[in-house]
């Protein structure tokens, strides 16, 4: 059970039907003050009928649109759950003494389980600036981010931190692993730390570093080292993974292990994935691709299809 | 602190010459004035002073005790070339020229006692009761330090000068026409050895004690030794605290430079000389030491001035000042530029050694591989948190040395500190525990015979009476001498007790002597030699004595012998000077009083009093150092922990925003970083215990003096409080980092390679 506070208190029950995909009921139980609830897709209220006790919209959408847009959704993610994450919004300004650097404008975005989202723009374009607000890192200057029920936009920095630690996974361009700890340490010293990992070895043996266990970063070439900083990102068995630019500093063939990677432990792990790039070619890998510019959502595609990462070259 | 003592030194100096301090002293029993004459007509004496002295009992409104007074006469023509050891007036006025009942009280006398200009002493001249009135302060260049009879250390409050008339004195005491003191001023080229035997010579008839020069004047001997504990202090603290700061210094340029190695690569690569980068560093770290330089100055001039404030409560110096000359300021900017510059200079050496390319790389990196932390067996039960903090140890082990080092230094600075303190009470306790137990020691003017005892122990209160015979002598071995009293006890004495080095008492041989170990030392003997005794007082008997065995008291040296083998040697039917006393303490009051009345006692020394006066002086000459030293201590801890968390932070904060975004608390980051220094430390503390006790062992013979030996005893407390402190200092250090950690840069480490 989950509450909305915008909404009401709605009770959501997801069970697994036969055919494997999820059946939503959405069963209403008090309409708050305002008799309003929100829209599932851009999460703004729904109108509600005067005389009568139903809202006038279809169930969960305030507009017919917004309505096909979910079933949309719901086609193309296979589940019309509400989203992981979504944002509402969402503007950045870095205040640069004088000067006003905006680095994402006026930003919506959800995100939903399993989904394989890529984050595609030019350099300055925004992009890391909205990972970061994703991961907790940063706080928007206006709008909303939402974890689920959380609002991390309005938390602190300690549970910031506990969002981080027990629901969010990080590769970096860097890795950024422990020089001092080899691989296996290095990703055990994360798995302590998440209430339900997953076993620290045999994520390292999904990653196809089963024979690296024992050895250190600086005895591991940069692709080792990144699927070593993938599997400690998937070691905390993360409700969302964070990529930035994982294959930045690899050249093509280390690049595209790296990814085979990302891409499997989608699949597998049915990890919600979240990928930057400037990279184009990468985009084909995305259930979905979303395009930055100027700090803005310049345009989002839907891959029907999505290219395995042996399928990628640039 | 070099200026301090410096400053001290030059106090003493300037008051010394200015009040013309005398040279040689002698005292005789009655010695006709004419005989001034025959002293002044000496080869190598330059002016003679006689005077009249004399100590009495003396009654002090406010003090239950009776004091000691010792009444010297003031100089018939004052301002005269025969006028020495001039007295300065500190305030009121001389006596009146004809006046019996005047007299100046020495200015910390009056201080201690809080006796008005105005107010009356009652003392018993001459066995008559009479009324003094205290009509001026003065101070003596003779009684800096006012040791009385019978007195190690001086007691300001039980014992005091008073300057009267000499014409009063010399009806009193029958000295009209005679004198039984002397100060004589050498020229400047005279053999002062020559001028005391020429002395000993004229006053020999007259009942002459033997004539000593300045080293042997109890004031200026105690002088002595006092600043030379502060220079000791002036010297070794800086010394300690130089050293740290140079290391310091090193680490800080160290981090420096291993960040801007890739300009110093650049720099190389267009062709700059090795030693022109070299300069450039070097010139910066003179910077560095210049403003601290400047920063030091700018407050050790305050410090020192407020040091000398301290000392200025204890030195009866009219000139003491702080002055600060250009060759203490040039001292301590050499020796802190040459600390700075070995600091420097060897961090220097490592950057200026690198080849270019390897430069313009970034410092190879750390290249962890398998090493000792795997062969051990329990490190498999190790968290990874654990094993990092290990690995990074072990992987500069020489910078965790240095650290460790460094921390187990200014831990050894805590403890020293704190041994000195210890050493001293338990000094004073063992003295008094286990050799010097009586209540009360009662002084007679002269020798007595041992009837008098009888009426000491008709006394209220008096439990129990143990005479002592003190015979001033001169003992030679060899070539070396020395003026010291020979004590005579009775063999079964329990009120003094001659003690071994565990405080357990040693019989008083039934013939020959035992030496104080420090008497043993200055003269050369050893157990079974044999020892030249020339009595000084008496009927000056040579005799030779066997030195028996060597005793431990830590207070003083003395010569003891068994009673009635002095008695039998000098022919002398059991003379007694002195006695011990043990007394009932409820009756206190009344022996006091009754003491204060008596005229055959010249003076009384009182166990409690004493060991508040010593306790007082020790910890004037230590507690500056004792705190100085655990101050120094805490700052280096502190700075030490610091600075060391503070690279390892900049060394590895990017590891630890890192940590921090993958969802780490604070807490988890900081315990990463702090686990290393607290590691660090902790294997300081064992470090540190070992070498505060060796600096403390080398203390040992510093404080082996004539006046008092530190013992060297180091207890649990002592290292537990050296631990604790430094644990505590670097828990404050670890706070002052955690702060920083807290500021990490979480989105920074994100963009950029480490
Ligand atoms: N801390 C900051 N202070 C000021 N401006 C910033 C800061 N961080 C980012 N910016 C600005 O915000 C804009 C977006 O930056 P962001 O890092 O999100 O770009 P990006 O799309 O990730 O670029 P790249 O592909 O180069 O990593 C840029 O114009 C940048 O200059
Ligand atoms: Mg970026």
């Amino acid at each position: 059970m989950r509450t909305n506070p915008e909404a009401g208190l709605w009770l959501f029950t997801a069970t697994q039907n036969t055919s494997g995909s999820r059946a939503v009921q959405f069963i209403r139980t008090i309409p708050d003050r305002e008799n309003r609830a929100a829209c599932a897709w851009c999460a703004r209220g729904i109108e509600w009928s005067a005389h009568c006790d139903k809202p006038m919209t279809p169930p969960g959408a305030h507009t017919p649109e917004h309505a096909a847009m979910n079933a949309q959704t719901a086609v193309r993610t296979d589940d019309p759950t509400p989203p992981v994450m979504s944002m509402r919004a969402v503007s950045k300004i870095y205040r640069m003494g004088e000067i006003d650097v905006p680095a994402l404008r006026a930003v919506d975005l959800e995100l939903h389980a399993r989904e394989f989202v890529v984050i595609l723009g030019a350099s300055g374009s925004g992009k890391s600036t909205l990972l970061n607000i994703l991961g907790g890192l940063e706080t928007p200057t206006t709008g909303t981010v939402r974890y689920l029920d959380h609002e991390l936009t309005a938390a602190d920095e300690p549970s910031l931190t506990r969002y981080r630690r027990e629901h969010v996974g990080f590769v970096f361009q860097f890795y950024n692993l422990l020089p001092s700890l080899t691989a296996l340490e290095n990703v055990e010293l994360v798995a302590q730390i998440a209430p339900r990992a997953r076993d620290a070895r045999e994520v390292l043996e999904r990653v196809g570093l089963a024979d690296r266990l024992h050895h250190f970063p600086a005895q591991l070439s940069g692709g080792e080292q990144q699927r070593v900083a993938i599997a400690r990102a998937l070691a905390k068995r993360p409700d969302v993974l964070l990529c930035d630019e994982p294959t930045g500093s690899l050249d093509f063939p280390t690049g595209r292990r790296v990814l085979a990677a990302l891409e499997q432990a989608n699949r597998e792990f049915s990890t919600l994935t979240v990928l930057i790039t400037h990279n184009a070619a990468i985009a084909a890998m995305g259930s979905r691709v979303i395009r930055l510019s100027s700090g803005r959502i310049s345009q989002t595609q839907v891959n029907e299809r999505r290219a395995s990462a042996e399928e990628i070259s640039w | 602190m070099r200026g301090t003592y410096l400053s001290l030194v030059r106090a003493r100096q300037i008051y010394y010459t200015t009040t013309r301090f005398a040279d040689v002293f002698a005292q005789s029993r009655r010695a006709p004035l004419p005989l001034a004459e025959r002293l002044r007509a000496l080869p190598g004496v330059k002016a003679v002073q006689t005077r009249v002295v004399e100590d009495v009992t003396l009654t002090v409104p406010g003090l239950t005790e009776p004091a000691t007074g010792r009444l010297i006469s003031l100089p018939t023509h004052p301002g005269s070339a025969d006028d020495l050891d001039r007295l300065t007036l500190t305030a009121g006025r001389l006596p009146a020229p004809d006046s019996d009942s005047e007299a100046l009280v020495s200015q910390t006398f009056a201080t201690a006692n809080a006796l008005p200009l105005g107010a009356h002493l009652g003392v018993i001249l001459n066995g008559r009761w009479k009324e003094l009135t205290v009509v001026g302060f003065a101070l003596s260049p003779e009684y800096i330090y006012e040791i009385g009879p019978a007195m190690i250390f001086p007691d300001n409050r039980r014992f005091g000068v008073l300057w009267m008339n000499r014409e009063a004195l010399g009806t009193a005491f029958q000295m009209k026409g005679a004198f039984n003191d002397v100060a004589i001023a050498t020229a400047t080229h005279a053999s002062v050895p020559e001028v005391l035997d020429a002395v000993d010579r004229l006053l020999a008839p007259y009942g002459g004690l033997s004539a000593y020069d300045r080293s042997e004047q109890p004031s200026y001997r105690f002088l002595s030794d006092e600043l030379g504990e502060i220079e000791v202090n002036a010297t070794y603290i800086p010394t300690i605290f130089l050293a740290v700061a140079a290391f310091l210094l090193y680490t800080q340029l160290a981090r420096l430079i291993s960040i801007q190695r890739s300009q110093i690569g650049l720099l190389k690569s267009f062709g700059f000389a090795a030693w022109r980068i070299g300069l450039h560093y070097l010139e910066f770290a003179l910077c560095i030491v210049a403003a601290g330089l400047l920063l030091g100055i700018a407050a050790g001039i305050p410090f020192g001035a407020a040091l000398i404030g301290v000392y200025r409560l204890y030195f009866h110096f009219p000139a003491l000042t702080f002055r600060v000359t250009a060759g203490v300021l040039v001292t301590a900017s050499s020796v802190a530029l040459s600390a700075a510059g070995i600091g420097a200079l060897s961090a220097v050496a490592r950057a200026t050694r690198l080849a270019p390319a390897e430069a313009m790389r970034p410092e190879s990196p750390r290249r962890f591989r398998p090493g000792l932390l795997e062969s051990l067996p329990w490190t498999e039960r190790l968290d990874p948190m654990s094993r990092s903090i290990i690995r990074n140890l072990a992987r500069r082990p020489w910078r965790a040395a240095l650290s460790v080092a460094g921390i187990a230094m200014a831990m050894a600075t805590v403890m020293v500190g704190r041994f000195i303190f210890d050493a001293v009470h338990h000094l004073v306790a063992t003295h008094f525990d286990a050799a010097e137990r009586q209540d009360v020691t009662v002084v007679f003017p002269d020798v007595r015979a041992p009837r008098a005892l009888a009426s000491l122990r008709a006394l209220p209160g008096v439990l129990s009476v143990e005479p002592f015979r003190v015979m001033p002598a001169r003992l030679r071995a060899g070539p070396r001498s020395k003026r010291v009293s020979i004590l005579a006890v009775p063999p079964s004495g329990q009120l003094y007790r001659i003690i071994d080095v565990r405080g357990n008492r040693i019989d008083v041989p039934p013939a020959g002597v035992v030496l104080t170990r420090k008497l043993g030392e200055i003269l050369a003997v050893h157990p079974g030699e044999m020892l030249r005794i020339e009595q000084l007082d008496g009927k000056r008997l040579h005799f030779s004595a066997r030195v028996v065995r060597l005793s431990q008291e830590p207070i003083g040296i003395s010569a003891y012998m068994d009673s009635a083998a002095l008695a039998t040697i000098l022919r002398e039917d059991a003379a007694i000077s002195g006695a011990r006393l043990r007394i009932d303490a409820r009756e206190a009051p009344q022996l006091y009083v009754q003491l204060k009345r008596t005229p055959a006692i010249a003076g009384v020394s009182i166990r409690a009093a004493t060991i508040t006066t010593i306790g007082q002086i020790m910890n004037r000459s230590f507690i500056l150092m004792t705190t100085v030293m655990t101050g120094f201590g805490i700052v280096l801890v502190v700075g030490m922990v610091y600075n060391s968390a503070r690279i390892a932070l900049s060394e590895r904060g990017s590891e630890l925003a890192s940590l921090r975004v993958l969802g780490f608390t604070r807490l988890e980051v900081t315990q990463l970083l702090l686990g290393e220094q607290a590691l660090l430390v902790i294997a300081a503390i064992p470090a540190g215990c070992a070498l505060g006790a060796l600096l403390c062992r080398l203390l040992i013979p510093v404080f082996d003096r004539e006046l008092f030996r530190l013992p060297f005893l180091l207890t649990r407390a002592t290292f537990a409080f050296a631990a604790l402190i430094t644990l505590s200092a670097a828990i404050l250090a670890a706070a002052l980092v955690a702060v920083r950690i807290a500021r990490l840069d979480l989105i920074g480490v994100l963009k950029s390679r480490e």
